[in-house]
């Protein structure tokens, strides 16, 4: 399957970018956080790693227009 | 307690003259309150607008102008605007003012008769754990040890408990299926954009829905029909195609693909034999099992829950001095989303579509997909802790892993209970359609209803 890198900032580094964006975070909901990135992150990696289909996926509005009749 | 008719019952019991609306209403009120006093599923009881709305009936009922679901009493999420209602989201942040209009939902059912009786449990914001600190768990009327699952919580158990015969949830990563399938009932999360959210509390706009729980398919397809439809207001509610129910009692040409990996490869044997069972009656009633798998299923939901968090916690920004009044369990999911960088949050679009293609390829021979709509019976209390062939797992590991698919692609699912686990506590599969074929999921699900009784069967509490 991978051979990705499993690689998830710190939680220092964490925080420093929620406190950027806005949120104030204790060292608690940090760890939380981190260890649900660190969870997904073979399956975000992988996807990272594929290429898109040929026939073109790349303007996410592909996915709404699927809906529409 | 007897048991109380479902919503195409209640209709002809009025129609018979056997019963009223405000009869029904007040029985509905009475048993509700029992309900809640063994559940906590109630939020706040609307006694005298139900009961005004249930005069009114009588009037239209007497002179013969009754509207599709007249005088049927209904439970709402409080997530969703009830206009003269305060609308908590299960959180201390709400909750203090009225709404001032009704969401779209709710104002088509009134406008089509159905009378709004109750502001049901959620999870906070409808993203919290079974124990919102406002509210508290909401309890299983099939076992009082169990979670009623979430997070349209106090509506599963409500229309469980037999309280009222359907009520209004929404739908993010199963809310509306998880709930039903560990309370018994059957429930539909339909196509994204079928039915307008305008009204309802938002998590995350590329895949919430509303859609009803109720206690069968007959009645889930009346209700459907009443809820769908662009209101003008919602801007991925657009034009749909009719909505064309099947009334055959057979299912010949129905082709049904059973996929596994990621479907079934946590999943207790219970859940398992009623995917089976409920394939065995499909064919037995005329159905084609055909091949069919989704290679990528198995990153629906890690990838599903990096949009959902990340648009949960874009929402949630302007409230982040309060998180410290959230429910823990909330801050701990949405915070996840904060730190998603945007080329991740567009690659889970662009899967997204990616999913969408790999279901094109099953649609292509098949009409539905059966699967599990959980791997479980219904989480325990007070750890929400889920088994699976006698081992125990965290709620969020499990219980989403069949139902994120349709929520990320915005697929249409059925939830459908296939009958009782040896605990005692129901199972549920799922039936889903492509985009606009919730009338086929309704059909198979009817018809499979015909033949088997599972979804009359009652909580012993509520029997």
């Amino acid at each position: 399957m991978t051979g990705h890198r499993v690689s998830v900032p710190s939680p220092e580094e964490l925080a420093a970018l929620a406190a950027r964006l806005g949120y104030t975070l204790d060292d608690e909901v940090v760890a939380a956080l981190r260890a649900a990135v660190e969870g997904a992150e073979t399956a975000v990696a992988r996807l990272r790693a594929r290429p898109l289909p040929a026939d073109g996926a790349a303007d996410p509005a592909h996915g709404d227009a699927w809906l529409r009749p | 307690m007897n048991d109380a008719p479902d919503t195409t019952g209640l209709l002809e019991a009025y129609a018979a003259g056997t019963t009223s609306p405000l009869a029904a209403v007040d029985e509905a009120l009475t048993r509700l309150a029992a309900a809640h006093e063994a559940l906590n599923c109630t939020i706040r009881f609307l006694g005298d607008r139900a009961r005004t709305a249930a005069r009114a009936s009588e009037r239209r009922w007497a002179d013969g102008t009754a509207r599709p679901l007249e005088g049927v009493p209904f439970g709402v999420k409080d997530v969703i605007d009830v206009a003269g209602v305060p609308t908590t989201h299960g959180s201390w942040n709400h909750g203090d003012e009225p709404a001032t209009t009704s969401a779209t939902v709710v104002r088509r059912l009134e406008e089509a008769g159905a009378i709004p009786v109750s502001k049901d449990g959620t999870t906070e914001f409808a993203v919290g754990g079974p124990h919102p600190p406002r509210f508290g768990a909401v309890r299983n009327p099939w076992d009082p040890e169990r979670w009623a699952g979430g997070s349209s919580t106090g509506s599963a158990a409500a229309v469980a408990a037999r309280a009222v015969p359907f009520a209004l949830g929404t739908d993010v990563g199963g809310s509306v299926r998880l709930p039903s399938a560990w309370c018994g009932l059957t429930g539909l999360k339909p196509t994204a954009g079928a039915i307008p959210r305008t009204g309802v509390f938002p998590l995350s706009w590329t895949t919430e829905t509303v859609g009803p729980l109720a206690r069968s398919a007959r009645d889930v397809e009346r209700l459907f029909a009443v809820l769908r439809g662009p209101d003008g207001a919602d801007p991925r509610s657009g034009p749909l195609p009719p909505h064309d129910p099947v009334d055959r009692d057979d299912l010949t040409g129905l082709r049904i693909a059973v996929p596994g990996g990621a479907f079934t490869e946590l999943c207790d044997t219970a859940v398992r034999a009623g995917v089976e069972h409920l394939v065995d009656e499909l064919v037995a009633a005329g159905a084609e099992v055909v091949p069919g798998e989704v290679p990528s299923a198995g990153d629906a939901l890690p990838i599903g829950y990096q949009v959902v968090f990340t648009e949960a916690a874009t929402l949630h920004r302007v409230d982040a001095a309060r998180w410290d009044t959230y429910d823990p369990v909330v801050v701990k999911r949405i915070s996840q989303g904060i730190v998603t960088p945007a080329v991740d949050y567009l690659r889970a679009l662009q899967f997204r579509v990616e999913l969408q293609r790999e279901l094109d390829v099953v649609f292509a021979d098949a009409d539905l997909l059966v699967v599990p709509t959980c791997p479980s019976t219904a989480p325990r209390l007070p750890d929400g802790t889920v088994v699976v062939g006698g081992q125990e797992y965290p709620l969020y590991a499990a219980q989403s892993r069949s139902t994120m698919l349709g929520n990320l692609t915005g697929a249409p699912g059925l939830a459908v209970p296939t009958g009782l686990a040896p605990d005692g506590c129901p199972v549920s599969a799922q039936l889903v359609a492509a985009p606009h074929g919730e009338a086929t999921a309704l059909w198979a699900a009817r018809v499979f209803q015909a033949r088997t009784a599972h979804h009359r069967q009652a909580p012993p509490s509520a029997s």
